[in-house]
């Protein structure tokens, strides 16, 4: 066994020598749990995590690597019948998970915000998008006038720029494209003004390729004027090289990989992080082959873990030992960059491999 | 206007869309309203379209047909038929309102409630189920039995009877919409149960209870006019069109407008609120297209 690497420097996913209190979600030793026929089958695993104030944060990995369940952890949202059943998640120094369902509506949409994937389902059908822009405010500001909602929803859209905000304040979610219903999303994610951290879960993979631009664009700088964090969860490297200023990658339900952008896509260390990088398509590759380049098989099935590291059948780099005998602990090898990997070390330079890709 | 992009001018803003209203009213609504329409009109100014009182006993006047100073005739104590039609409506309307009114409460408080809550299910969910067993008039004539004959209990057993129907059809439209994207999306900006129900999820279960209830109250009226028949019902002499029929029915070969009112009546109320269910249904959902009898 792999003794867990010694923690000098915080906990794994802290930024840069950060303090404690500095801060602005610390998630420790988190485990959510879904019962299964043959027993619980555990989506996210012993999972250490912070993000700093101000901060955008890429969270990446394949679907089915337990992204999505950690953003709606954070909002006490995980849906039944699966469970948190360890850990904390600590919020400007409360923890959410032992915070009852009343004060958590109150934070909801107010201090933290999600926003889904699915603009197109994630309105009410049957009521205009001021309406429900206005009903976040109704919520959270209970004292505010109906025509100071109809102001601060008109002026909100203007903000994410929604033309014509008077217009579109009356119509109904089917009247309007898939953009700016995305718009309208993060319209209603902030609305409330007092967001501190805003989850961002694929905002994007529902647009096109010139709308999730202008999206990006929007998060940053939306980010900026509000300073707020930002949790973004794509699976799609290129978002995070544009927008984040840190990465943590996620494998079946663990983190395998924590650094900053910059040397994350310098130097990335996982093999599986390595493979999320050579799937991405790039000009000036020119691949002979026809067929773009992936990480071979899928996620394993996380109810029947084989032993050992869970990444081992795809991974280009196994070795019977130490990979199939151990789990490998998250090592931290430099200040703010942490691997899950036995062979971190042994690994050829990734530069070498990037021209082994361009000869190919 | 010339500076809007398409899509979003004025007037396509203006009507309330809160229902869909996808097509021109359905011709059967609306044959349907037009027959209610006079009905309630009737019930309301009863006071003004008839001057006779429908208890006042005349004993030489018993069993006269039709004539112009009794349009429908009078029947065997002598009373004008045509004043106890007009009265007798109000309690039509009355059992009708009350008891659907009441079902609309109780069956979306329910409903909503065993939708949502697992532990509440199971107990509404039996309750409801053991309700329905039963054959809906045989039950209420047991209820009427055990609670007595007046008009407010023949309101409480329509109610008994039909809150599982409705209990159902808002279940299951809580049921369909409670894991949907929108719900979640509410629930993600700190929007609690209450509103999520009430406000989110409700109103997609409009459009079905609706429909509901207008069935409802037609069967109120069909029930109450069957119990008033059995005796069980309106208790004599207030002139229930079902009581009317009953005591006709001794006379039905001598004076054939006893009988023939009162039930051209029921069945009037009956038939216009079944097209007017049968039109709403037709209208709230385009996908279902009867073949009506319209």
């Amino acid at each position: 066994m792999t003794k867990p690497a010694l923690q000098t420097n915080g906990s794994p996913g802290t930024s840069d020598d950060s303090r404690a209190g500095e801060n602005l979600l610390e998630i420790v030793k988190l485990e959510v749990r879904f019962p299964d026929n043959t027993g619980p089958v555990t989506v996210i695993d012993n999972l250490d995590i912070t993000i700093g104030h101000g901060e955008i944060l890429g969270l990446v990995g394949e679907s089915g690597c337990g992204k999505s369940m950690l953003a709606r952890s954070i909002l006490g949202l995980v849906p039944p019948p699966g469970k948190v059943t360890k850990g904390k998640i600590v919020l400007d120094g409360v923890d959410l998970l032992t915070t009852d369902e009343a004060t958590m509506q109150d934070i909801r949409g107010n201090k933290v915000s999600i926003i889904l994937q699915e603009p197109m389902t994630s309105l009410n059908p049957v009521f205009t998008i001021g309406n429900q822009m206005a009903e976040v405010l109704a919520i959270h500001c209970p004292d505010m006038k109906r025509r100071e909602r109809r102001a601060r929803s008109v002026e909100m859209m203007e903000r994410i720029g929604i033309q014509y905000p008077e217009n579109r304040y009356d119509q109904y979610p089917h009247e309007l494209s898939g953009g700016i219903r995305q718009r309208v999303m993060i319209a209603i994610a902030l609305i409330c003004g007092n967001v501190r951290l805003l989850v961002a879960d694929e905002p994007t993979t529902a647009l096109d390729v010139t709308i999730q631009a202008q999206i990006l664009e929007l998060f940053v700088k939306l980010q900026a004027e509000t300073q707020m964090a930002l949790l973004l969860i794509t699976h799609d490297l290129g978002v995070i090289a544009q927008t984040a200023h840190r990465v943590a990658v996620m494998y079946a339900g663990r983190l395998v990989e924590i650094s900053d952008v910059g040397r994350l896509f310098e130097k990335p260390l996982h093999p599986y992080t390595r493979g999320l990088m050579y799937s991405l398509p790039r000009a000036g590759a020119r691949p002979r082959k026809s067929h773009m380049p992936a990480i071979p098989g899928t996620v394993p099935n996380l109810a029947d873990l084989p032993p050992g590291c869970p990444f081992y059948d795809r991974c280009e780099y196994r070795q019977q030992q130490p990979c199939r005998e151990a789990m490998p602990q998250l090592e931290q090898v430099d200040r703010g960059r942490w691997v899950r990997c036995h062979r971190w070390h042994e690994l050829p330079q990734f530069e070498v491999l990037s021209a082994r890709l361009d000869r190919r | 206007m010339s500076t809007e992009p398409i899509g979003t001018q004025s007037e396509k803003l203006s009507p309330p869309r809160a229902i869909a209203w996808h097509q021109r009213a359905n011709p059967m609504f609306v044959v349907g309203v037009l027959m209610l329409t006079p009905l309630i009109l009737m019930a309301i100014m009863a006071p003004f379209l008839t001057f006779l009182d429908p208890l006042s006993i005349n004993a030489p006047q018993k069993l006269l047909p039709p004539s112009w100073a009794h349009p429908f005739g009078t029947d065997h104590f002598g009373r004008d038929v045509l004043a106890r039609i007009v009265y007798g409506s109000q309690i039509s309307l009355r059992v009708g309102i009350g008891s659907t009114i009441l079902t609309a409460l109780f069956g979306i408080f329910l409903g909503v409630a065993s939708g949502w809550y697992h532990w509440a299910d199971a107990i509404i969910g039996r309750v409801s189920d053991s309700l329905m067993i039963f054959p809906g008039f045989v039950l209420a004539i047991m209820i009427m039995a055990a609670i007595g004959p007046s008009e407010f209990n023949v309101i409480i057993s329509v109610t008994v009877l039909y809150v599982p129907r409705v209990i159902r059809t808002v279940r299951a439209s809580v049921i369909e919409f409670r894991g949907a994207e929108f719900v979640e999306a509410a629930r993600t900006v700190g929007a609690g149960d209450f509103r999520l129900l009430f406000l989110h999820i409700l109103p997609k279960a409009a459009g079905p209870v609706m429909v509901q209830l207008s069935f409802g109250f037609a069967w109120a009226i069909l029930v109450e006019a069957g119990l008033s028949f059995l005796g069980l019902g309106t208790p004599p002499p207030t002139p229930s069109w079902g009581s009317m029929i009953a005591d006709a029915r001794d006379f039905i070969r001598s004076a054939w407008w006893l009988i023939t009112v009162p039930g051209f009546m029921i069945t009037l109320a009956v038939l216009s609120l079944n097209l007017i269910g049968d039109g709403l249904r037709d209208m709230l959902d385009p996908r279902l297209q009867s073949k009506g009898i319209l």
